[in-house]
């Protein structure tokens, strides 16, 4: 049971290749951060893997069956996706939205049924905002919303998470209730992918880290081998210095990545 | 749309009226586990329920008002007569009045006024956007020229109707295959595609009327543009036939076009086959429109404003919200017809008063609505 991606090459017609030659793998349990700079193609990763870009090289498995030889529905039952914000419209509550999670398990003609009200409740419960259900999305804070596409991502009881850049335009405080939810996912046996802009949540919240760069994989593997002064300074261009900062009694220590000015 | 409506009303109306039908039973398990599961309240379904006394109460009163003034006692036995077998003790020419001229107008009424609402409701939820009408595509430029082309030929209006029905879909047909063959399902290409083609056949209306003799022709196109029920006859019932096909799509989609107002990447992420989706929705809709159109004449703006009337009464979610547009959009138009034949003693174009009352509504509506979507 893993999601692998296996030499996964896309292109749009005409253009270089934006991904060339990408292998990765998830597992249950654990949490996966694809790092990199902007336009390194973390997103168009995300894409191929929800099985919007079908047009790619290479093989994508989800528990060992093609991407492309499974229907939109089936992918949906396996792989959710979190996107890094939401605008609607119109004046949908919390509650509509997380409960739109339940689509992918509806018959085609089917709306939800009370198995599906109750699922998208826990989903809620689980994210903490169950007080927030009856209120409409465009009232709740950057924070929230984000638990609550979380939310809407787990009444989708998919195996798969895929959050882009779950923690971008949170506060500090929010960023961190939101690693503290992805590190606990990860422990309930959900598989994590998540793109992210800060090196240092790779510390705080994942397993293991993909150094991305223009389509290609620069490193990989767990954090404390690959997020090094060496490779963060050669992923971003710009010198970075990665210290150890003893906390709390001293026995345990953190990784934080700083930049260094000249 | 208005915060006190967010809190208000739709504490549940995220369901199906299915579901919703059943929570009485369910009630006492969610009481049993001790958590306070939001469920479709009765909320949604007594709004509904209302809306449709609305509309009963409405249509009723139609047949009664008029240049030959008719009692709620008399009007209820002609209709009890056709119905069951008694028989009226009304003149003859009251039971005419009533069967062979009220009542046709006041369906033609519900069915046209409810099925633009509807269809504006489909194309605000699938278009994201709140300005979304059911012309946008260009079905009723192309029914306008289908119609006005069939007045200067002379032909009989039974070949009008058939002429902008026939026109209206093939305009949205063409913008479709435009949009399919210039972008990658873009909504935005396939918007603009809508309003090229409008504009098209807008020229070729202009075009028609141009050509159009001004003392007898000419006028006979202008009056069909500007909409109205006076000629609606007991035989327009096939009109019923695409716009009841096209409304049953609508309502076992309802769930899929609540999803597609999430946009195209979350709508695909949730499972939903957004090209097919799409396709089905604007079909049904165009089908509608354009049979509504045909029995009509153009009539603007109920299928704009009323989705968002429907939508402060019930919520945006599409299950609750396309019943509540259909009830409603026929409530607005059997309410403005009613108007437009007995006001004057000359019979005001509907499509007028539909922009009079319309214009004015929508900026109050805007107004209450700051904060939703502006």
């Amino acid at each position: 049971m893993m999601l692998t991606v296996d030499w996964l090459e896309f292109g749009y017609p005409g253009r270089s290749l934006v991904l060339n030659g990408i292998s990765l793998k998830v597992c249950p349990g654990e949490t996966l951060a694809i790092l990199g700079p902007n336009g390194s193609g973390k997103t168009t990763v995300l894409r191929c893997l929800l099985g919007m870009n079908r047009s790619y090289r290479g093989t994508i498995r989800l528990d060992g069956h093609d991407l492309r030889t499974l229907p939109r529905a089936e992918v949906a039952r396996r792989v959710a996706y979190v996107p890094q914000m939401t605008n609607l419209v119109f004046p949908f509550t919390v509650f509509d939205v997380v409960l739109m999670g339940r689509t992918p398990h509806l018959k085609p003609f089917g709306t939800p049924a009370r198995r599906d009200h109750e699922l998208a409740w826990e989903a809620l419960e689980r994210v903490g905002i169950a007080h927030l259900s009856k209120h409409a999305l465009s009232e709740v804070s950057g924070g929230e919303r984000q638990l609550v596409l979380i939310a809407r991502a787990l009444a989708q009881q998919s195996r798969y998470l895929l959050l882009d850049e779950p923690t971008a335009n949170l506060d500090f405080g929010n960023q961190v209730r939101v690693l503290e939810i992805i590190r606990t996912l990860a422990r309930d046996g959900f598989g994590v992918l998540m793109t992210t802009h800060f090196p240092d949540h790779v510390f705080l919240a994942c397993t293991r880290v993909a150094l991305l760069k223009g389509g290609r994989i620069q490193a990989s593997g767990t954090p404390d081998e690959v997020v090094s002064d060496e490779q963060l300074s050669e992923l971003y261009a710009v010198p970075i210095h990665v210290a150890s900062v003893p906390m709390g009694d001293g026995r345990h220590s953190m990784k934080v990545c700083l930049p260094v000015f000249r | 749309m208005p915060r006190a409506v967010g809190r208000t009303s739709h504490v549940g109306n995220e369901t199906s009226l299915r579901s919703a039908s059943t929570t009485a039973a369910d009630q006492p398990s969610a009481r049993a586990t001790g958590r306070a599961i939001p469920r479709t309240s009765f909320s949604a379904v007594r709004r509904l329920a209302v809306l449709l006394v609305l509309l009963l109460a409405l249509g009723f009163t139609s047949l009664l008002i008029g240049r030959y003034p008719i009692s709620p006692s008399a009007v209820l036995g002609i209709l009890a007569s056709a119905l069951l077998p008694t028989t009226s003790t009304a003149p003859a020419t009251m039971v005419t009045v009533v069967l062979d001229v009220r009542v046709p107008r006041v369906v033609a009424g519900v069915v046209v006024g409810g099925a633009l609402a509807a269809a504006g409701a489909a194309y605000q939820s699938l278009f994201k956007n709140p300005l979304a009408s059911p012309g946008l595509l260009g079905v009723t430029s192309g029914a306008g020229f289908g119609a006005a082309l069939a007045l200067l030929l002379g032909l009989p209006w039974i070949a009008v109707q058939t002429s902008a029905f026939t026109f209206g879909l093939l305009a949205v047909a063409t913008a479709y295959l435009v949009a399919r063959w210039l972008g990658n399902g873009s909504l935005v290409i396939l918007i603009l595609a809508g309003v090229v083609i409008s504009a098209f056949f807008q020229a070729l209306i202009s075009i028609t009327q141009y050509l159009a003799d001004p003392l007898t022709t000419l006028p006979s196109i202008t009056f069909w543009l500007m909409g109205g029920l006076g000629k609606v006859t007991q035989r327009d019932v096939l009109a019923l036939v695409p716009i009841s096909v096209g409304l049953f799509v609508l309502l076992a989609l309802r769930w899929r076009v609540n999803v597609l107002s999430l946009g195209d990447e979350e709508a695909m992420a949730l499972g939903i086959d957004l090209t097919r989706t799409r396709l089905i929705v604007v079909l049904s809709a165009t089908l509608m429109t354009a049979a509504a159109v045909s029995l009509s004449g153009i009539i603007g703006w109920v299928g704009l404003v009323v989705p968002h009337l429907a939508r402060a009464v019930v919520g945006p979610n599409f299950p609750a919200l396309l019943p509540a547009s259909f009830l409603l959009g026929g409530s607005f138009l059997v309410a403005i017809d009613t108007v437009a034949r007995s006001a004057t003693s000359a019979e005001i174009p509907l499509g007028i008063l539909t922009a009079l009352i319309g214009a004015p509504f929508f900026i109050a509506l805007l107004a209450r609505a700051r904060q939703g979507w502006v």
